[in-house]
């Protein structure tokens, strides 16, 4: 910044530089041609003062030079001087301006406001200077006056190129410091908010959407790892106490072998759920999201889906879940997004788990389709829905709606996987009626079949 | 393309009224068939409404982001049996334009719903379903009367409507 401020100043100041020597310059040059011109006009007539006082009358050098017009102040002289150039006879000239004739040829040089033109004559073996001296009018009234005008013109040019300059170094310096007040808002305790970013595609628009893109990767990251504290005790209890109670029932009495491999069974595949649960959640506390592209590949989120199902169904037994697959596409290449299983496994399952949650039945009626560029889940409750004033903050960690005062809940899950699904380019929407339910509606951006091609070809990109 | 029926579906553009072609194209998929999504609607009679606009402009006007959605859903779940998908604008509710609209767009069917609650906002449209409805038996079109009751879902999300319409599809584990 303080750099920017330099070079700013620096630009001013040689575009003062410049309108100066601008100023300058046609002040000299106007200056120069006028002093040219007048000498010119005064040794016309020094020429004709020599002939008039030499000959004693006009002669025909031409009818013009008759009718020359008197120059303001004019005044003619003549000094007649011997070869040691003392004077002998003086008409009026200045004594003190000898010394600046030149006694040999012409000479012009000015005192003041008056020009003087002087020129030797060798007349009859005499040695004399006829010198014409006159006021420059031009000089004294029209290049004052055009001294006047550069000075004015240059103060309101510097005075223009500085307010200029400042108003352009404010304009640009707005939106950056405007992005600088945003960000210095942003803390560990408020990580949900984010930069404005404008509708002018630019420079500022890049960074401040780079910016907001790692912010949801660092509040996705925070979130996970609170989520997993928060809801790990609860999440693990559950499997961990069915696992406990089918070996309870297993040890309680003796059994057949098929009976005890039945139950091995229910707790290998409640331990199976329990692992990839852990393992998920475990995954995302620990990698932090650095290097989250490489995580990412394609999925079918149909599966994903599923999965999610059944970890919801895994953690709470009373949980019911009613699938709608009956709007999924005929290829089966339009339900592969790149992403990362795990992560929106996380995300779908925990608006399934919020939907059975809210909901006096227990019940979630989740659903899948895909349009052209993108699937769709739609996640429905008959639930108690949010009341609509308070739409804006859900989204905000740990807000809770008011009407949940009855549920066990933390806040965490939606902010959660609504920045999963930003991490996957794609969008999530609330729309929800009080007392009546909540739809969750998330789409994901599916894969094009070069990408796909692609990601088989590179499987670690 | 001898074997591809021609249908129009009566749409008031509300994702609610996509559900009569499901409704449709689940009672028929071993049908292939062209559909055609029309909507009544008054142009006007000025001179710039008639040069100014185009059919298109009108229709990017009347249909939002889910209608379109909705529409790629349903193409590409029956994308063995949906040829063509296109939505148009019939400007006329003269039984004799309807006769040459149909004759000249070779609609085979018109698939109609057991009601339909017409709900666009736009002032210009206008329920194509009764026009149909009233001058059916003049027209060269064999009706399809589907069961669906268009306008009647008050789902949460615009595209509810669109999921859970029979419950023997869903799954209860």
């Amino acid at each position: 910044m303080r750099n920017y401020t330099k070079m700013l100043y620096a630009l001013i100041t040689v575009l003062v530089i410049y309108t100066i020597s601008f100023v300058v310059f046609i002040m000299y040059s106007i200056t120069n041609f006028a002093f040219a011109d007048f000498y010119k006009r005064l040794d016309l007539r020094r020429n004709l003062a020599a002939e008039r006082m030499f000959n004693g009358k006009r002669t025909g050098t031409g009818w013009s030079l008759t009718y020359v017009e008197e120059l303001n102040k004019q005044r003619e002289f003549i000094v007649e001087f011997d070869d040691q150039q003392h004077i002998m006879h003086n008409s009026g000239l200045d004594s003190k301006l000898w010394g600046r004739v030149d006694k040999s040829g012409t000479s012009n040089f000015k005192v003041g406001n008056t020009f003087y033109s002087t020129k030797f004559y060798l007349h009859k073996g005499k040695n004399y200077i006829i010198a014409v001296s006159a006021e420059n009018y031009f000089y004294t009234h029209h290049l004052s006056y055009l001294r006047n005008m550069l000075i004015v013109a240059l103060l309101l040019g510097v005075l223009f190129v500085v307010v200029v300059s400042l108003l352009v170094k404010r304009s640009f310096i707005k939106p950056i410091s405007e992005l600088i007040g945003e960000v210095e808002k942003i803390g560990s305790e408020n990580l949900y908010l984010r930069l404005t970013v404008g509708k002018e595609k630019g420079i500022l628009h890049k960074l401040a959407s780079t910016f907001n893109q790692m912010l949801n990767r660092i509040e996705t990251s925070f979130e996970t790892q609170k989520n997993f504290i928060s809801n790990a005790s609860h999440e693990l209890n559950t499997p961990l106490t069915s696992i406990i109670g089918i070996a309870d029932l297993a040890l309680s009495k003796e059994r057949s072998i098929e009976e005890y491999q039945q139950l091995i069974h229910k707790i290998m595949d409640a331990a199976d759920n329990l692992e990839k649960k852990t393992s998920a959640l475990l995954l995302l506390a620990r990698t932090g999201f650095e290097n989250n592209q490489l995580l990412f590949k394609p999925v079918r989120i149909d599966q994903i889906v599923m999965d999610a199902e059944m970890t919801v169904k895994a953690i709470n037994e009373h949980f019911h879940i009613k699938t709608d697959f009956s709007m999924l596409p005929d290829d089966s290449m339009k339900l592969k997004v790149n992403g990362s299983a795990p992560l929106l496994q996380l995300a779908i399952s925990n608006i399934v788990s919020n939907a059975c949650k809210y909901s006096s039945n227990k019940t979630a009626y989740v659903a899948l389709g895909a349009f052209d560029k993108g699937v769709l889940i739609l996640i429905r409750d008959e639930g108690i829905g949010i009341p609509e004033q308070e739409l804006s903050y859900i989204y905000d960690p740990y807000f809770r709606a008011s009407n949940t005062a009855n549920f066990l809940g933390y806040g965490i899950g939606l902010p959660l996987a609504r920045n999963i699904v930003k991490m996957h380019h794609g969008q999530l929407f609330v729309s929800s009626t009080l007392g009546k339910g909540t739809t969750v509606r998330i789409e994901l951006p599916t894969m094009d079949a070069r990408a796909l091609a692609k990601a088989k070809q590179n499987p670690t990109a | 393309m001898a074997n591809v029926a021609r249908v129009l579906v009566p749409t008031d553009f509300s994702v609610d009224s996509l559900r009569t072609v499901l409704d449709y194209l689940e009672n028929h998929l071993d049908q292939r068939v062209e559909i055609v999504l029309a909507c009544g609607y008054d142009i006007g009679d000025s001179i710039t409404g008639i040069l100014g606009f185009t059919k298109e402009d009108h229709l990017v006007k009347l249909e939002n982001d889910d209608f379109i959605k909705g529409c790629e859903m349903i193409k590409s779940r029956f994308k063995r049996n949906i040829v063509e998908l296109y939505a148009d604008l019939l400007i006329s509710k003269n039984v004799r334009y309807l006769r040459n609209y149909l004759k000249g767009n070779r609609i085979t069917h018109l698939v109609l719903p057991k009601s339909f609650s017409f709900s666009c906002v736009e002032r210009s449209a206008f329920n194509l379903d009764r026009v149909l409805r009233e001058h059916a038996d003049a027209l060269s079109a064999k009706v399809v009367s589907v069961g669906v009751q268009i306008g009647h879902t008050q789902g949460i999300d615009t595209l509810d409507s669109m999921f859970f319409r029979k419950d023997w599809r869903m799954s209860y584990e």
